[in-house]
């Protein structure tokens, strides 16, 4: 099976002519992408032979794109870092990940060199963008800097052959024990994903594909790799216009819209979701938190010629894993709030288990498990955690042996396939971001020196919702203080819209923070 | 103080907020969507719809009215009619 490098290089060599990548205000053909990403191979260097991590600090520009080509082109494992996140978060990311080499835009220039500052000596800086490195990237720097254009283009660099095992990129999501965790995917996941969907989709050169996500959502790879594999060109979506994105979408008539749904929901609450606005798309896809059953409803009379899909999957199964096709007025599907999950995408299976593992009977309640070839190896040097979610079961009626655990409740229905029932754990989505409420926990004790903190989400008790609100008890607390505390150790879609100062922490029975009665007291204080 | 003026007042002050410890101070002509994500856009929009008690309309807006303090102020103010603004 080709990877998504071969893919995109079959392109190259089919299309070199035809659009491949429209940001910055310019378009690119496919040569000239393949070109700058070949540059920036160069400068990035080979990697050494038991593979190595390259950080990708660039944001939405051309050198964002071509930086992952050309990690890739150079045989890296690469690893976006996000100038919206804290210093410190993306710090933790480069040395969990032991990357030695980083590409760096304009953008991201900046939040680069105060990430550099706190770094292990010794990393391999590309700035992509410039001919001299700035002043603080001097000779007395710890890093070495090299400048993209200073080693010139000369010959593409060939692809190298890379193992099935080895990992494509490296993505951080949120972690329950206060940090990050990182999940490895591997060119057999993204290739069985890539084959998947392109077969589903089958996109053509004449597409348009939408670019929103942020580099470090795993869906962003699919908007990258699904479209060079079909010579379609990539419309990255200026940062400006991600609040309302309607205008652009027109203007640029793309046919393949992929977002979260609350930025369809954004669109509706601006009033801008209005019948026949978007003529031009073809797909419109939903993926990353419950997608409304109304929500999806005004969607399609927003975008009459395309076909609905709600996509389901964790970043451990490699960006989305079940499909299920929306069709307004259906019957079977009208009934329910979210729409379903629906089925898996070809080659991969799904089970639900019970509380110890064991399989339950087709309709029955329970944790819902991915097995396939897109199921990751595991968590980056994680073993324990790797063995408590990727699990060995045998299933009667299914081929996979090793499974994860996604947390996910669900059924299986007869007319609609897999239905989303909400979590086994404290995981929520805060505008399609996946998030451990107690990562924040685990930040909010250390800024108010104090054990007895507790989060929510708002509204109470919505596993997608759009903000948390955090309870902090005990003395005189000092909100903006902590609030600063989780500014500059949470992206700010973590950070809480609110802190409470309560004077006793609700319990239960066991001794543990009850929740349920926090949440109770929330409503009752007129919130919510 | 006008209307415009409380109203960017009003965004001003979410800005900075959201800016914390960052180090950065919005003034009018900030661009918004260097200070918030565009959930939080909408957000702010709410909160103004309820604090002002306008029904604010976007759905034909321009991008640049929308990303400027000063811009996203004015656009709002007039769509106060007089006497409506509590």
């Amino acid at each position: 099976m080709p990877n998504v490098l071969d893919r995109f290089l079959i392109s190259v060599d089919r299309h070199p002519d035809r659009p491949a990548l429209w940001a910055d205000g310019r378009e690119l053909s496919y040569a000239e992408l393949h070109r700058r990403a070949a540059e920036l191979a160069a400068a990035i260097g080979p990697a050494p032979a038991g593979g190595g991590c390259c950080a990708i600090f660039a944001c939405r520009s051309v050198s964002a794109y071509a930086g992952i080509l050309g990690a890739l082109l150079a045989g890296w494992t690469y690893m976006p870092l996000n100038p919206r996140f804290p210093e410190a978060r993306n710090r933790r990311m480069v040395a969990s990940s032991e990357a030695s080499v980083m590409v760096v835009d304009t953008r991201c220039l900046e939040p680069a060199r105060l990430v550099l500052a706190q770094c292990s000596p010794g990393l391999r800086v590309v700035l992509a963008d410039l001919t001299t490195p700035p002043a603080w990237a001097s000779a007395e720097s710890p890093h070495h800097f090299v400048t993209a254009g200073a080693v010139g283009s000369g010959p593409a660099p060939l692809p190298r052959p890379f193992a099935d095992d080895a990992l494509a990129y490296l993505l951080f999501t949120s972690g329950s024990t206060g940090e990050p965790k990182g999940v490895g995917v591997t060119h057999a996941n993204l290739a069985a994903y890539i084959e998947a969907v392109t077969d589903r989709y089958r996109p053509t050169p004449e597409d348009r594909f939408s670019q929103m996500f942020d580099l470090t959502f795993d869906l962003a790879m699919h908007d990258l790799f699904v479209c060079w594999s079909a010579a379609a060109c990539l419309y990255v979506i200026p940062e400006d216009q991600l609040m309302a994105p309607d205008r652009f979408v027109r203007e640029h008539a793309l046919t393949v819209w992929f977002s979260v749904p609350s930025a369809a929901g954004i669109l509706k609450r601006l009033k801008r979701l209005k019948p026949a606005c978007f003529p031009s798309l073809r797909w419109s896809l939903f993926c990353g938190e419950p997608l409304p059953t109304g929500l999806a409803g005004d969607w399609c009379a927003a975008a009459p010629n395309s076909t609905v899909e709600n996509l389901y999957g964790p970043t451990e199964a490699t960006i989305a894993f079940t499909v299920f096709r929306f069709v307004p007025d259906d019957p079977a599907a009208e009934d329910f709030p979210v729409v379903p999950l629906g089925l898996p995408l070809p080659g991969q299976e799904l089970l639900v288990v019970d509380e110890r593992c064991s399989p339950l009977a087709d309709g029955m309640e329970g944790e819902l498990c991915l097995g396939g070839t897109q199921v990751t190896p595991g968590y980056w040097h994680n073993p324990e955690l790797t063995a408590d979610r990727f699990v060995a079961i045998a299933a009667e009626g299914r081929h996979c042996r090793r499974w994860y655990r996604t947390g996910d409740l669900a059924r299986l229905d007869a007319k609609v396939g897999y239905v989303f029932l909400g979590r086994v754990d404290r995981q929520v989505k805060i505008r399609g971001f996946r998030v451990e409420l107690q990562e924040i926990e685990a930040v909010l004790r250390r800024a108010a020196g104090t054990e007895l903190v507790a989060v929510l989400t708002s509204p109470p008790g919505e596993v997608a919702a759009s903000s948390v609100v955090a309870f902090i008890c005990g003395g005189a607390i000092a909100t903006d203080a902590v609030l600063n505390a989780c500014r500059e150790a949470l992206p700010d879609y973590m950070v809480p819209a609110a802190i409470h100062p309560i004077d006793e922490m609700p319990r239960n029975f066991n001794g543990k923070i009850d929740y349920k009665a926090l949440t109770q007291y929330f409503f009752a204080k007129g919130n919510g | 103080m006008d209307v415009a003026a409380s109203i960017e007042q009003a965004i001003l002050d979410r800005l900075a907020k959201a800016a914390g410890a960052a180090g950065k101070t919005p003034n009018p002509d900030s661009n918004i969507m260097h200070y918030i994500d565009s959930y939080a856009f909408l957000e702010m929009i709410l909160d103004l719809t309820e604090r002002f008690g306008i029904d604010i309309d976007l759905s034909e807006a321009e991008t640049e009215e929308m990303i400027f303090v000063s811009r996203l102020a004015r656009l709002i103010a007039a769509q106060v009619t007089p006497g409506e603004m509590p």
